[in-house]
């Protein structure tokens, strides 16, 4: 029996499947190659270029005590919740800047946090290794008391999102997997195996039907799976350094990605390549985040040299540049009706233009 | 090579292989196609883009005139 067991199918070996790899992807270049007919500056040469653009600083959010590292926005518009390397997780009011509740975490570099959909939730964790929900609410003064572990990976916690409902929360990790959990029993629904780095970065497609997400990370991969199989569908190579940030477009059929190689790119899923690299030879710092306006028409970078630099994202050349803080824009992300951007940053604060 | 090891190996390389042949089974479209549709969507939607077009109203721009008086 043991020598059955032993046996390995002559196909079925490591150097006859890494054959059958890299035949698979020569044939996938070759296919990708045949379709791509036209360049993206060209296909939107006919279309008016942005004027006028102007943006201003209008409220600026100081409480952190550390480098603020990530942020998101509740559904309400008004809402923004961050994380920090001094350990703590901070619920603002926006509009007023008043900060509504504070949450200490057992560790310091708390790296990813999330509103859920109801806006009744939020959700943090790092070095912990731990995704942590919590409930918000303005009568409830203490809500560290009510605290909820749900997540737990082998290594940091680099980013969560919940899904479409308060019910289901995805987190990206160091452990280089990502894992959709069931937020009331805190068990493991999928895991999903596949990058060769540290995963920094995850984002829920858009669409309706979309049951895909994309990741991002170390191994310079952003990878587009579907979440009800544990599946990769596909994988996204171009990037010369680490993936830091991904984000869908709003449609859905694509995607931005912010990299340590000072450029941030456009991939197309149904076309299966890159559209559109966002770059210039004067801008040499790593990109941190990424985000779209609501119609997909501009694509707002946070970098390392301290700025922000808006992008048209069909034309490919850059609008304007933000000179938004006093260190590295670690985070960013457009309120839900698109009238705001809010940016974090190691200089401790966020502040949001409109 | 401890038979695990190998085992765990080659589980890996065929989710690798399989991975590759589902994304190269994939139904792909011409750039010229789906780069149309990416900007027909900018197109619809950037009217109402609150930071292309700004809006009268919007929450986070100090209102020009007094509201106490």
């Amino acid at each position: 029996m043991a020598t059955e067991v032993l046996k390995v199918e002559p196909q079925d070996s490591i150097e006859a499947l890494q054959r059958e790899a890299e035949e698979l992807k020569k044939r996938l270049e070759e296919e990708k190659a045949k379709l791509k007919d036209v360049e993206m500056c060209k296909a939107a040469s006919k279309i008016d270029p942005i004027t006028n653009f102007s943006m201003k600083q209008r409220r600026h959010l100081k409480g952190h005590q550390g480098k603020v590292l990530c942020m998101d926005w509740s559904t309400d518009k008004k809402h923004i919740v961050s994380s920090s390397q001094d350990g703590k997780m901070l619920v603002w009011d926006a509009f007023s800047t008043n900060k509504e509740h504070a949450v200490t975490m057992p560790t310091t570099w708390v790296m990813a946090c999330a509103y859920g959909p109801s806006g009744t939730k939020v959700a943090c964790g790092g070095l912990d290794n731990k995704c942590t929900i919590y409930p918000v609410s303005l009568d409830d003064t203490d809500i560290s008391s009510r605290k909820k572990a749900v997540a737990t990976h082998t290594s940091y916690l680099s980013c969560c999102t919940f899904t479409c409902s308060d019910h289901q929360i995805l987190t990206g990790s160091g452990d280089s997997t990502c894992a959709l959990w069931d937020v009331e029993s805190g068990q493991l629904i999928q895991s999903f195996h596949g990058h060769a780095g540290d995963v920094m970065s995850i984002d829920l497609s858009p669409s309706e039907t979309g049951n895909l997400f994309v990741s991002g990370g170390c191994d310079r991969t952003a990878m587009v799976w579907d979440m009800r199989y544990g599946e990769c569908v596909q994988v996204f190579e171009g990037h010369e350094s680490d993936i830091n940030n991904v984000r869908f477009y709003p449609s859905g059929d694509a995607f931005a990605t912010g990299s340590d190689d000072a450029t941030c790119r456009l991939f197309d899923l149904r076309a299966d390549r890159e559209a559109n690299c966002y770059k210039m030879e004067s801008i040499i710092f790593g990109c941190n985040s990424v985000d779209f306006s609501i119609s997909g028409r501009l694509l707002f970078g946070g970098y390392n040299d301290h700025t922000v630099n808006v992008w048209d994202v069909l034309k490919g050349n850059r609008v304007t540049k933000l000179y938004a803080h006093e260190n590295r824009v670690s985070c960013l992300g457009i309120s839900p009706d698109g009238t705001a951007l809010c940016t974090g940053s190691w200089d401790n604060t966020l502040k949001i233009w409109a | 090579m401890p038979f695990t090891q190998k085992s765990e190996q080659v589980i890996k390389k065929k989710n690798e292989r399989d991975a590759l042949d589902r994304h190269y089974r994939m139904n792909r479209q011409k750039v010229s196609v789906t780069l149309k549709d990416m900007i027909n969507f900018c197109r619809q939607h950037q009217m109402e883009d609150p930071l292309i077009f700004p809006v009268r109203e919007n929450p986070f721009k100090e209102k020009k005139t007094c509201q106490i008086l």
